[in-house]
Parts: C-alpha cells; structure tokens; sequence
C-alpha cells in the first residue's frame, strides 16, 4: 500500500468546481419499425445483414451454442457444442442500438460470453421491442453486469489498411428480430 | 557515423535512416486515416467542433479531481470483485503483475496480450518473458511487431510502417502457413495460430481506455476480438492502466467513445466495446475469476503538477500523428520512444524528463495540425515550444548552429538584407547539412521571383 500513499500524497488537491454538464442529446422520436429500419441499414453497412426465423433451421444444422433464452423460445435444447468447437453462436440481446447498428449483450446466466464471440457466425434472436434510437439511450439502461456492446463483424486493417472482416472474432452477424 | 551526424538532432538522424518503402506505406496510411476521420466525425455529430470542446471540459474536470475519481474508482472496483494495486513507476508495476502472474499460474504458462500503450511504457513483456512466461500479443499487428522483434510506430496501428510483403515473410519464416500476400490469408492464418494460444492461456492482460469512476466499469475497446478474447477466456485478467485514464460517469461515455473510435479510424464505433463489471459471477458460466485493477503513476502525477499537465487529456487516438507532416515523412520509429508523433513529443519528455529526451520537441514544424484534429482539444504546439525553451534554458539542448547564425542573421534588417544577397537560395538545396535528408527527399526549387525585389518595384 506504500505506493498509493506516495501516489496520494503527490495528487493535486481536488477542485472545487461543479463537473461541466452535458447538454442531453435529442432524442429522436422514432417508432419501432423506422428503428429497425435505420439499424438494418447501419449493420450492413458495416457487413453485418437481418435475417429471418426461417433461415435458423439451416443455421443449426452446423456445430453450434445457443443461449437459454433463445432455446426456450424456439423450443431447442440450451448449450450444444463445446464453445471451441461450434460454428455458429447463437445468443440474444439486451438491445439494438439503431443510430450505429451496434447490440448491447450483457452475461448473466444462460449467456455465455465466449457465445457471441469464438464462432465464425453470430447469430442474434431478439425481441422487437428491444431497441432504442440512440447510444445515450442504451447507456442509460446498460445492465450492472459485465456489458459488450458489438458493432459490426470483428474486422482488422492492420495490413495496409485493408479491410478484412473475421479476424479473431465472427466475420458474420446475422440479427433476426421476432 | 560521421561527425556531422553526431552534432545533429537525433531524432534528425533517425529519420534520415527512415527508407523509401517505410515513407510510402506510412504515408498512405495515414492520408488514408486522416480522411477517414474527417468523413467519421461528420457522419457522427452535428457540431464536431461541440463535441470537442464538450471532451476536453471533461478531462479537465478529470485532471482537476484526480485525487477524488480515483478513491471513487478504487472504492467502487472493490466493490465489483476487482482486485486494485498502485504502482508508483514501472518497476513497482512489472513487481505487482509478475507477482499476481506467479500467484496465478506455473511458470512457463501462456499469457494473451490485448494491446496496450502503457504495457509498452513499462516494458512488460520482456519482463514477464524473463520470468519464465509465454507471453503472446494478440492483436494482429503488435503480433507481427512480436515476431519481428520490431516495435509498434504508430498509436494504434503498430504496423503501419510494414508492408503486405514484409507481413507475408514474417508469417512464412515463422510456419504459420503458406507464403501469401493477402490481408485476408494473413489474418486467418494468424486466427488459427493464436487461437490455440487463447485456448490454452491462464492469463489474459490488457490495458483501459477508460476506467468510469461512478462504477467502477472499466472500457476497453478494439476491432479483431483479441482483446475480449484475452480478457474473457483465460482465468486471471489483469488489466493496467494510467491513473490519467478515468471518465466520471457512465453518461460520459456516449462522448468519448464516438470521439475515439472517429478520430482514429473515421469508424463510428469500434467493433468491440467491453463493459467489464468485475470477474465471473456465480451464476456465470465463463469469464475470468479473478480480475486485477493495476494503477500506474509512472510519472503522471509530476505531469499532473507541471505545465504540461493537459497532456493528460489524451485518449490515444492517434489523430495527432496522422496529420502530422513530420510524422508522414518520418515515421514513428524516428522518435524512438513508445510514445510518438505530436503527443509522444510531449508526453515522452514530460514523462521522463527534458533533460534524457531534449531533441524531441523539435521533431515538429508548429504548424498546428495536431491541435486541430485532437479530440480533447490538448494544445500540443504550445507545449512543443515550452519544452524547446525549457531544454535550451537548463541546457539539455544547445540552439543548433544554423539557427544560431539565422538568429543573428534576422534579427537586424542589414543582416538579413546582406546575408540574402551572400547566400542565394538556389545554394541550400546542396547545404552539407541536408545531405542525409534529401537522400529519400526532394528538396523543393526555388518558386517565383524575389520579393523584396518586387515589393520594392511594384507600381
């Protein structure tokens, strides 16, 4: 503890002055479907797509792992393969985010985090209803867990500046609303 | 080494040294970024301008409270089940990681590096490698910097200096696979590589783009995954941040983030924002279980008391570096420190002294493009000349000759007046000095004609 001491003592008094306040963000009136409208676009954008609930019977025909809640909905068996091994993760979402086409998912039990991340495909089932026109929005709900908020395949442009999607995490983000 | 090399700058001489294939590639990378940046800032903000002057209210607010945020931090860190140490200087912090490092795993165990500035400050990899542990970085390029027992020259893109090639070579001459020049076979090669290692890792460590005091979250974000890998799979993440890095609320964090990720990329946000709020819990079936917080001084307090305390604002983003026109023609290798371009310039001597790194603040034409593109608004060219007359004034710097004579040479209007008819221009392309320079330069020709001459017999 010696060296916080030292830290400590060499600290600058704090000041006094009241911290600047933000000027709040406006916030978009929006409805649900103009939404995900803007959410579609921005996922694409970044090499991401919108799918829809017929396309998970093929989806889970590869090696995959599925969180609880999505399992309960579509009537599977929670888990499947071992995380290293699977394809295709399949995971819900606290919510989408539509101004920069990114999804909150936060850990708990049911959801591992290695889900939306080892497989070379994320695939995301959620609620309609979960969405939200801004980041500000999200970040005033953000869960008191551990949060990853994605946006977009994983990517790197590390060699020359060029692009390439699926370095280290999924190069594919398929999200299905219900 | 010649005589001449010597009594010159040496951040001079190490530019000289800079070749072709390296300006090139740094060149296009960064016009690339620096547009990049402009297109993404604007496609996020109304008023860019705002939202800088927004940033910097709240780091200055963050510079005037440290004392407070951070007793808020720690408090609130403990609260969450993360484990706070303090580290006065670098050796106390490599101390405190080896320490939690061999309370954690056996040596000769794997350790996963996400990327981070500050692990290259207190130079931990060669440490912990030292005591006897594999330590692997992840992140693509710091991976080749790795294996090419090179160093990272740019803030957040470590091998912009490199080119496909040169990353192609590396790969084959390491077995990773086949010889090829696509980005694409590249980095799936190195996928399949450092897979392994995150599987078989016990220790994940990484750095902290920002620690929120309010609750004790810390944020670290990224592109490639590598990062979260490292900090999710293996059992003990230790993360080490400077005790600079802390935003009050969470609120705050909307602001930065698009700041960040829009300067340094031109991207709206990075791909990867991770929310950390302590270890696995126990109704979670992965995560680290343990989770280590390590607070690096390591000078910044002394920053915090001096005059280059705004310093202390930056959020890494590498802006300043990319419109740089000293950078783009020098590299960062030319500043040899871990920190480089604009904020290197300052934050190196300001971390360690004028007097061990006097010649760096001059590796700057003052031009101002730094200032306008920071995020958090840090007067960099100000502080560039504040070190100049601070490392002239205790004599860590003399004033090089050609400026002494062209002092003496401007400040009397005769002088001036003589010397330019003594020394015609067309003679300083050929000046011994500019040598080693022009080399790889072109040195401009003279343009036009001569003012004087014209001012003199204008109608």
């Amino acid at each position: 503890m010696e060296d916080r001491e030292t830290i400590f003592a060499d600290l600058p008094p704090s000041g006094r002055k009241a911290r600047p306040v933000l000027p709040p963000a406006p916030l978009p009136t929006l409805t649900t479907e103009a939404m995900w409208q803007m959410f579609a676009k921005n996922l694409e954008g970044l090499g991401g797509r919108m799918g829809r609930p017929e396309e998970l019977e093929v989806i889970l025909s590869r090696p995959h792992t599925i969180d609880h809640e999505v399992a309960t909905k579509i009537g599977r068996l929670p888990g499947g393969a071992a995380i290293w091994e699977a394809e295709v993760g399949v995971t819900t979402a606290d919510l989408a985010i539509a101004e920069t086409g990114s999804l909150l998912l936060s850990t708990g039990p049911g959801r591992p985090r290695l889900s939306s991340l080892a497989p070379i495909m994320h695939v995301v089932v959620m609620p309609k209803e979960r969405i939200v026109a801004t980041l500000a929005e999200a970040f005033a709900r953000l869960s008191d867990r551990t949060t990853i908020m994605i946006t977009g395949p994983s990517r790197t442009a590390d060699i020359e500046g060029v692009l390439v999607r699926g370095v280290h995490g999924p190069s594919d983000i398929v999200v299905i609303p219900y | 080494m010649s005589k001449q090399d010597i009594a010159l700058p040496s951040v001079e001489r190490r530019a000289r040294k800079i070749d072709r294939e390296t300006i090139d590639s740094v060149r296009a990378a960064t016009i690339k970024a620096a547009d990049a940046r402009v297109t993404g800032l604007a496609s996020l903000f109304d008023d860019v301008a705002a939202a800088r002057t927004q940033a910097a209210q709240v780091k200055a607010y963050v510079l005037d409270n440290m004392a407070g945020l951070l007793s808020q931090l720690e408090m609130k860190c403990r609260l969450n089940g993360v484990t706070v140490h303090w580290a006065r200087d670098a050796e106390s912090a490599r101390k405190v990681i080896q320490e939690i490092c061999a309370a954690s795993a056996p040596a000769g165990s794997t350790i996963v590096k996400a990327k981070s500035m500050v692990s290259e400050e207190i130079h931990l990899n060669e440490h912990l490698i030292k005591a006897g542990f594999n330590v692997v970085e992840t992140d693509l390029g710091e991976f080749v910097v790795q294996i090419d027992h090179d160093t990272p020259s740019h803030i957040i893109a470590p091998i912009i200096h490199k080119n496909r090639r040169q990353v192609a070579r590396s790969f084959e001459r390491e077995g990773l696979g086949p010889y090829t020049e696509s980005p694409e076979q590249l980095a799936s090669q190195a996928r399949r590589h450092l897979r392994e290692r995150f599987k078989e890792a016990k220790i994940g460590i990484s750095g902290v783009n920002f620690a929120i005091a309010e609750s004790g979250r810390l944020v670290l974000v990224e592109n490639e995954g590598n990062s979260r890998l490292s900090t999710t799979a293996p059992d003990t993440h230790i993360a080490v941040m400077g005790l600079e890095k802390l935003l009050p609320t969470e609120a705050d964090l909307p602001l930065f983030l698009k700041l960040l990720s829009g300067s340094a990329t031109g991207q709206r946000l990075t791909v990867y924002t991770h929310l950390i709020s302590g270890p696995r819990r126990r109704d979670e079936s992965d995560g680290p279980l343990s989770v280590h917080l390590v607070i690096l001084d390591n000078g910044r307090t002394k920053i915090l008391n001096g005059p280059y305390r705004e310093i202390l604002r930056c959020i890494r983003c590498g802006a300043c570096a990319n419109v740089c026109p000293v950078y783009r023609q020098s590299s960062g290798h030319a500043y040899d420190h871990v920190y480089n371009g604009p904020i290197g310039a300052v934050l190196a001597p300001a971390l360690e002294g004028v007097a061990a790194l006097p010649d760096l603040a001059k590796a700057s034409s003052l031009c101002g493009a730094c200032e306008e593109v920071c995020p958090v608004k840090i007067p960099i060219p100000r502080m560039l000349l504040q070190l100049r007359s601070e490392a002239v004034r205790t004599g860590a710097l003399q004033e090089a000759l050609p400026w002494a004579i062209f002092t003496f040479g401007a400040t009397s209007g005769f002088r001036w007046r003589a010397g330019l008819k003594l020394l015609p221009m067309s003679k300083m392309a050929s000046h011994p000095l500019k040598k080693g320079w022009t080399e790889y330069r072109e040195m401009p020709a003279k343009e036009g004609r001569d003012f004087r001459k014209w001012w003199n017999g204008r109608p």
